[in-house]
């Protein structure tokens, strides 16, 4: 990560310079859908929820005290955007649904579907680091990048997540052989 | 199964299920989709190249007067209570990945639409992470405006929380040491514009209605003399006259408070001195006696007392440590009154029931 580059741009920003702020969108829209679908399990509704994070980051960027922590900065509006787009539309995350426990889901033929509950079951840190690493195929260090982790409790976090995930896929009767891939 | 970082098919079937090829808004969409930020943010550019220098500091100086004052004076001069203060040195939290401070002066709008104005010297944090709509007051002024329907909106203080459902109200978070008396005044008063909020600590809860003010300070229950029954409606007004004269300078509202006639007369000797109703002592009497014997009339003297005074509006007066004595029939308390920028001093009025109405006695 080039830190110079990056907190420059954010103090040309905070200045007013359009072109930076629309730098600092392109390097950081992608994982801000991630982030906001990770929470709110709707590609739409998270894509909706980055053009307000942007929108918000745009009005108040000035008050950013901390320009290396622009990212963690983002990430804190999205979450909280996701949130109150939680409360307001009162979405549950339809892979948190308890209508349909998981065990009934042993004969289902909707192994994608499966997939989605054993995520939207982890823990939202947990969540988070999954859809950043497999939404669009972001880099551990990129990953580390957008949430102030260390690369090392990314890929530790990561690990402990698709065991996790394994442990619940396998549960339900899905392995490796399922996919045809192992 | 494999261990799943080494597994293949698990990043495949993540890949799959999460994956997304949605094309994404980019920047150009984005722009014209938000004008209004998109010009917030390059109004900074403008606003930076028409920068003037730094203003330097300036000092305002809060004069308020008595009357025992008026009597200690060699002419008719009411003597100045000078207050310059400054306020306690701001905080400086360095922002967590998920909590922003902020200080004023600036308007904010909050992820729901709520808008915070801040006033120069004012301070708040914003947890993103917070589950409840709102931010945490840390110092100064700040106007609340909160957008309605979206469920409770939380401003937590020092020294108790501010809940609001759709309303507006201003919050002036006090803490610093005043010039004259030395007192630390640490409060948080508030001010609903708008609707209505509860305002609640470990010490007790107060629900504040429209047009209504409270002040909470440290560790006590919050205090609203709107609801307060050993206050009489009378004094109440007389209370909130003082307040509203001081804040808008107006020395005629002012003077409305004192009884003239009897000052009048004291002057005049036609009736004895009695400490509960002249804030000075006896020798403050005879010398305003001395001083003013040949004033013509209760007019001339209110005349002299309106010229004398020099209200220069600080811009935040609050009245605490109200106290009604047993029998009812006088009151006093301290008044609070500073700036946004920090300069504050103290006074201590008094008032007094006779003549059939309350009287202020002193200050």
């Amino acid at each position: 990560m080039n830190l110079n580059s990056e907190t420059q741009l954010v103090e040309a920003a905070q200045n007013g310079h359009l072109e930076s702020f629309g730098a600092l969108y392109k390097r950081y829209h992608s994982p801000m859908v991630a982030l906001a679908y990770s929470m709110l399990a709707d590609r739409d509704l998270a894509e909706d929820a980055a053009q307000e994070v942007f929108a918000i980051a745009c009005r108040d960027i000035e008050s950013l005290k901390s320009k290396e922590r622009f990212a963690a900065w983002l990430a804190g509006i999205c979450r909280n955007v996701s949130r109150q787009m939680l409360r307001a539309n009162r979405i549950k995350p339809a892979a948190l649904s308890d209508e349909h426990p998981a065990q009934s889901k042993k004969d289902c033929e909707d192994r994608q579907e499966t997939i989605r509950r054993a995520v939207w079951n982890l823990r939202e840190a947990e969540r988070e680091l999954i859809v950043l690493r497999y939404f669009d195929g972001f880099s551990q260090a990129r990953i580390s990048e957008v949430l102030g982790l260390s690369p090392q409790a990314v890929n530790g976090r990561l690990v402990r997540a698709k065991r996790k995930i394994a442990k619940y896929l396998k549960r339900n009767g899905f392995t490796g052989d399922d996919h045809g891939t192992s | 199964m494999e261990r799943p970082e080494n597994n293949k098919w698990l990043d495949e079937a993540l890949t799959e299920t999460i994956g997304s090829e949605k094309p994404r808004t980019d920047f150009e969409q984005w722009k014209k989709q938000h004008p209004d930020a998109v010009k917030m943010l390059t109004s900074r550019a403008e606003k930076k190249a028409s920068a003037s220098p730094p203003r330097l500091k300036t000092r305002r100086t809060i004069m308020t007067s008595t009357i025992a004052k008026l009597a200690a004076a060699a002419v008719i001069a009411i003597a100045a209570v000078t207050g310059i203060y400054q306020l306690k040195d701001s905080k400086t939290v360095e922002p967590t990945e998920i909590v922003n401070e902020m200080a004023g002066p600036q308007t904010f709008i909050l992820a729901d639409g709520s808008k915070v104005t801040m006033a120069k010297g004012a301070q708040i944090r914003i947890d993103y992470n917070s589950d409840t709509r709102g931010f945490d007051h840390i110092a100064g002024v700040v106007d609340v405006s909160v957008v309605k329907g979206l469920g409770e909106f939380i401003v937590t203080t020092p020294y108790g929380d501010v809940k609001a459902l759709g309303t507006e109200f201003t919050l002036d978070m006090v803490d610093g040491v005043t010039a004259d008396t030395k007192e630390h005044i640490q409060l948080l008063a508030v001010e609903v514009t708008e609707g209505s909020v509860e305002v609640s600590n470990a010490k007790g809860a107060s629900i504040l209605k429209e047009q209504q003010k409270l002040v909470v300070e440290k560790d006590q229950a919050p205090y609203n003399i709107s609801q307060d029954d050993d206050v009489p409606a009378r004094l109440k007004e007389r209370m909130n006259g003082l307040i509203e004269a001081i804040r808008t300078s107006d020395a005629e509202a002012y003077s409305a408070n004192y009884n003239f006639n009897y000052i009048h007369k004291l002057i005049k000797g036609e009736v004895e001195f009695d400490p509960n109703l002249f804030g000075g002592t006896e020798e403050d009497s005879k010398r305003l006696q001395e001083n003013l014997a040949t004033i013509e009339s209760i007019e001339a003297l209110k005349e002299m007392f309106v010229q004398s005074l020099n209200l220069k509006g600080p811009t935040n007066v609050y009245l605490r440590d109200i106290e009604v004595s047993e029998d009812g029939k006088h009151a006093k308390a301290k008044l609070v009154m500073g700036e946004n920028t920090g300069r504050m001093t103290s006074t201590s009025p008094q008032w007094h029931y006779f003549d059939n109405d309350w009287w202020q006695v002193d200050d």
